[in-house]
């Protein structure tokens, strides 16, 4: 594979990573609105959008990590809210459910940094 | 009742009952007023607001509503008590609008409020409580409205061009006759042979998605019922041989109407306004239909006249996550709100079923003590209808001979 077309691949995979970093605040804002209002089923499809979405970003920060691009955003964090999401939903405990993803997961996803697209040479 | 109160990150103080939070551990009173304003209907004469706790949800609802009558379901003496130790405003109580009641002391008729039922609270109570059934069957109810509110309206006006026939025509025509409500559980496909048998003896109403299942095994129902809104039901009908005659429910899928090349009868149901309101207009009667399309069938063959009905491949619930017959356009596997519970099925075995599935069972018992209609199940397989006798082929073949 040429490193061109290896280099195009990066950056389009660091934009989608980008892109979707950025729409996870008001999509944890969404599914938290929607189990504080009783729609259930659009919460949980949310959720497991989210829960999809998120596996896809710790694997993704992980290849670009062994390509020398380095941006860390806590894989365990995230393993660990999934987990409480979880535990939540096992016991039909909506509002922790709710709380997390409003209080907790919205403001670490605000938190954690974009790639930037300079670092692909 | 295990009721814990604890201090939020805001300062403000929630509530923990039994081990499930009533309001959040971050803004208990923001995220109550979020749930209020999407409840509130500023239509409704007065609410009906179950659980007290700290007061959170009343005052977003005083805040909405400073006139009318709001009644509010405390759960226990404790709740009560929980409510002036930590309310911020416990003269909330005073006030000439509001009454607090205890579940002994309820009286109202529930038709004339705005039921306002925040979820956390039906959690907590948990399966056992005596108000759980009660309150999930009315939380059922007004979810699956919410979540297709839009497509009803849509369906609805649309359906009027139809200018489809009414039910009127058939009120009482089948007096002292017997119909099988045929639904697409399971046990159907144990029990299809039997209806072969009996199929030209009786009357065959078919639920949508059991006309697959019927047409594989060279039955043609007399007629088949659909109330589903969404766009997925009209495979029910699509490239299939059957040209009889369809009932459907006013809000039901519009292509799917459009879609049957056979007679069409349009039922119009209680409990959705624009119906009631067309329904008295044209002065056509309205149909209960209990949240499925098999008790809306029920509704309809009572009103048809029948003097009994046979239940098949009605199972309200499933072994694993078989939830329809082989052959039925909506076999899938069920997510569900609530989580699966178990019920006990005619054959003395412990089957799966779900909270919408056990909200419909509860509709037949009630329905079983008060009509005239004689009810029986044929599903050996299904869950066990109180006041709905099991019926094998003997007796089936017995009711008929003396019909």
């Amino acid at each position: 594979m040429g490193q061109k077309y290896m280099n195009e691949l990066i950056k389009e995979t660091i934009n989608s990573y980008n892109e979707y970093l950025m729409r996870i605040p008001s999509g944890c804002q969404k599914i938290a609105d929607d189990i504080r209002q009783d729609n259930l089923k659009s919460a949980f499809t949310g959720i497991l959008h989210f829960s999809e979405g998120a596996s896809w970003m710790i694997n993704t920060n992980k290849l670009l990590e062994q390509n020398s691009i380095t941006n860390p955003i806590n894989p365990e964090k995230i393993h660990e809210f999934l987990e409480e999401v979880n535990n939540g939903l096992e016991i039909q405990d909506y509002v922790i459910v709710a709380d997390m993803f409003e209080y907790e997961i919205k403001v670490f996803f605000e938190e954690c940094s974009l790639y930037e697209i300079s670092e692909v040479q | 009742m295990n009721y814990k109160v604890d201090v939020a990150k805001n300062g403000e103080y929630t509530l923990i009952l039994n081990d499930i939070y009533i309001y959040s551990k971050y803004n208990p009173r923001k995220d109550a007023e979020k749930f209020i304003n999407k409840e509130y209907d500023n239509d409704a004469k007065c609410y009906f607001l179950v659980g007290l706790g700290l007061g959170y949800h009343l005052e977003a609802l005083l805040q909405m509503e400073k006139n009318k009558p709001i009644i509010v379901l405390a759960i226990d003496e404790q709740d009560i008590t929980m409510f002036k130790r930590y309310s911020k405003n416990p003269q909330m109580m005073e006030l000439n609008n509001v009454k607090i009641i205890l579940e002994t002391e309820l009286k109202e008729d529930l038709n004339l409020y705005q039921i306002i039922i925040p979820f956390s609270w039906m959690k907590a109570l948990g399966g056992n409580h005596r108000f759980y059934n009660l309150l999930e069957d009315i939380k059922i109810r007004q979810m699956s409205y919410e979540a297709f509110s839009e497509l009803l309206d849509k369906n609805f006006q649309d359906n009027l061009k139809n200018n489809d026939p009414s039910i009127s025509e058939l009120k009482n025509v089948f007096k002292g006759k017997l119909a099988c409500l045929v639904s697409s559980g399971p046990s159907l496909d144990s029990t299809i042979e039997l209806l072969r048998d009996v199929k030209d003896r009786c009357y065959v109403l078919a639920v949508g998605s059991a006309l697959n299942t019927l047409l594989k095994n060279n039955i043609k129902p007399d007629a088949v019922i659909i109330i589903d809104s969404q766009i997925n039901v009209v495979k029910q009908l699509k490239n299939k041989v059957y040209k009889g005659l369809l009932f459907y429910l006013s809000t039901s899928n519009h292509e799917m109407t459009l879609v049957h090349e056979g007679k069409r009868i349009i039922i119009f149901q209680e409990g959705f306004n624009p119906a009631e309101i067309e329904a008295k207009k044209t002065k056509v009667e309205v149909l209960e239909t209990g949240g499925s399309v098999a008790t809306t069938g029920f509704s309809l063959l009572e009103y048809m006249g029948f003097q009994s009905v046979v239940l098949f491949g009605q199972d309200f619930g499933f072994k694993g996550d078989s939830t329809h017959s082989i052959l039925s356009t909506s076999r899938k596997n069920i997510v569900s709100e609530m989580p699966f519970r178990k019920v006990l099925a005619n054959n003395g075995e412990y089957i799966h079923t779900t909270a919408n599935l056990s909200t419909y069972l509860r509709w037949f018992e009630r329905k079983a003590n008060k009509t005239n209609v004689k009810i029986y199940n044929s599903s050996w397989t299904g869950a066990k209808i109180n006041g709905i006798p099991y019926l094998d082929e003997i007796i089936l073949n017995i009711i008929l001979r003396n019909l």
